[in-house]
């Protein structure tokens, strides 16, 4: 399953967010798509999943258009963590996670066994199956976040696109979520994750997309794509290089005010 | 759920026997010899039954109606009154007592009514139709303020004061003298409400997560709005029709019912259903057994008892969240 935008264009309130921007994700590939605050890295997720019309510009899925797909055949091969907090909060945490199998249920029927399963598999390799039963209320922000995206992966959908999933969490959790989604890439799944922060990035992005102002800068290799340049220009914040074992990473500093080139 | 259907059909059979002339059971009366057995038969299937089966069907729609709009707007102090749909049924009805037309045709007030609530479906989607749940709920209640300010125009105007005095009791809500021609008249709408409120449950329980992960889903959420909005003027429309305005009810409900079906918005519609259902026969009944000079109205004790009620919550609420 290959998931194609091209020549995307969206608009909020005649203002164009996302301007003829093009990128395709295939399965088993874990792509981090970035870029500075507004520059449009939710509004594209959003009309990839259908809840933000687009004014041109094709998706496409397998080279069939998104609009010939039925909701919910799209809500099969698509599943989408969004950065919504405002949730009910006394729902028991399996049952959200049950939600995940929306798509494949009927109208008054009882979960198969077939969505039973997928719960289970989801909760287990989020590693949350010790407190499924207990209400989200009562669980701590890092494991919300964890029944969440074992909430997606219950969908068990080859293409999956994730907003910011790590944002508010500690380092742990931020690893820990980052590791299931590399696991989950490498079964196959192909992933295309919101980030701001650029370390993890680097450090478990397959390939980066960094937009601004609606279209692509640079694409490619973490190394490829977060060069000082590339930091300075779009993000307007100079890195510093650190040398651990041999791994150079970046990371960013310091902001800056006017660009030096 | 089991105990909750025997509860309310425990209320219903109460329901028939209660009254200001008391009836036994059968055994009992057949001895009593001094009032024609046909006399019963004809209070319980003239009076009793079509007010039993009023008390049912509204206190039914208004749980299912509540539930449904405080899933769909995921705002625990959405209730029918909030879409309006309860004033407009108002306005309807009352612009029929006020023209007098009720008196020549009696069922142009029922009628009226449940144009009254259809044309604010109309509006709805006209204005809120593609907009969030934030404009839905901003239309409801302006067209519900509008609505009640055109009523008390029309109370204004009237020079007759039988006809203002029989507006005011029909806005305090009863189904006191109510015949089989009212069930019959509002079952059908009333049916397909639930039909439509029941068929939106599924995506209530995909709402929980918000709009967005609901439409990556697969929710076509204005589809879920047109079954919420349609639904809820059809079946609250047609029984506020028939019984003036009863609050409350659809506000308090699910809120007792919620914690019992573990916060999931499509548990809680039959069940607040039921419960709707079991409280507004409890309410007539009492009605009913206390004695004062005039028959207090249905929709009077259902305020007296569920303001309070909800104040009561409003509190423990707070204090929860205070520990």
């Amino acid at each position: 399953m290959k998931l194609e935008l091209s020549k995307v264009t969206i608009e909020v309130r005649h203002q164009k967010v996302v301007n003829e921007l093009s990128l395709s994700l295939r399965q088993g590939e874990l792509v981090g798509l970035i870029g500075p605050n507004g520059a449009g890295k939710t509004t594209l997720l959003k009309a990839i999943i259908g809840a933000k019309k687009r004014k041109s510009g094709e998706i496409s899925l397998d080279g069939t258009s998104l609009s010939n797909l039925s909701k919910i055949e799209r809500a099969k091969i698509i599943s989408y963590l969004s950065q919504e907090r405002h949730i009910e909060l006394q729902l028991q945490a399996r049952a959200i996670v049950m939600l995940g199998r929306f798509p494949h249920q009927s109208a008054f029927s009882q979960p198969s066994m077939d969505c039973e399963r997928a719960v289970d598999h989801a909760l287990d390799s989020v590693n949350a199956t010790k407190f499924a039963t207990r209400n989200l209320k009562s669980l701590s922000g890092g494991e919300r976040a964890l029944i969440l995206l074992a909430r997606t992966l219950a969908v068990e959908a080859p293409l999956m696109l994730a907003d910011e999933p790590i944002s508010e969490l500690d380092p742990y959790h931020q690893i820990h979520v980052m590791e299931i989604l590399k696991a989950k890439a490498a079964e196959g799944v192909g992933i295309l994750v919101v980030l701001h922060d650029l370390t993890m990035a680097a450090h478990f992005m397959d390939r980066l997309i960094l937009i601004n102002h609606g279209s692509i800068v640079a694409e490619g290799s973490p190394e490829k794509v977060l060069t000082q340049r590339n930091l300075e220009t779009v993000y307007k914040i100079s890195p510093r290089e650190k040398v651990f074992s041999n791994n150079p990473s970046t990371f960013p500093w310091k902001t800056i005010n006017e660009i030096k080139y | 759920m089991i105990i909750l259907s025997l509860v309310t059909l425990t209320l219903f059979l109460i329901s028939l026997l209660v009254g200001s002339m008391g009836i036994g059971l059968p055994s009992a009366h057949t001895t009593l010899n001094k009032v024609d057995p046909k006399i019963y038969s004809l209070i319980l299937q003239e009076i009793r039954l079509p007010r039993a089966i009023l008390g049912f069907t509204i206190g039914a729609s208004l749980g299912l109606a509540g539930a449904t709009l405080q899933g769909y707007l995921r705002n625990p102090l959405a209730e029918p009154g909030v879409m309006g749909v309860s004033m407009a049924a108002a306005l309807g009805a009352v612009i029929a007592i006020y023209t007098g037309i009720s008196l020549i045709i009696p069922m142009a007030l029922p009628l009226m009514a449940i144009s009254g609530s259809l044309i604010v479906i109309f509006l709805l989607q006209l204005i809120a139709g593609s907009g969030g749940t934030a404009t839905l709920i901003l239309a409801g209640v302006a067209i519900s303020s509008l609505c009640g300010a055109l009523t008390s125009l029309v109370l204004n105007l009237s020079e007759n004061p039988f006809a203002s005095l029989e507006i005011v009791f029909w806005l305090l809500g009863s189904i006191t003298d109510r015949s089989m021609a009212h069930v019959w008249l509002s079952g059908p709408f009333v049916a397909i409400g639930w039909l439509l409120l029941v068929a939106s449950a599924r995506d209530l329980d995909a709402l929980t997560l918000g709009e967005e992960t609901a439409v990556s889903l697969g929710v076509n959420l204005s589809r879920t709005r047109l079954l919420v909005i349609s639904g809820t003027a059809f079946s609250v429309g047609a029984c506020t029709a028939v019984a003036g305005v009863i609050g409350f009810v659809g506000l308090i409900v699910p809120h007792l019912m919620r914690p019992l079906v573990g916060y999931q918005p499509s548990r809680l519609l039959p069940t607040s259903a039921l419960a709707g259902a079991s409280l507004l026969l409890c309410a007539d009944i009492m009605v009913r057994l206390l004695s004062f000079s005039t028959e207090l109205k249905l929709g009077v004790v259902t305020a007296l008892i569920g303001g309070p009620f909800f104040l009561f919550l409003i509190l423990k609420l707070r204090q929860k969240s205070m520990t």
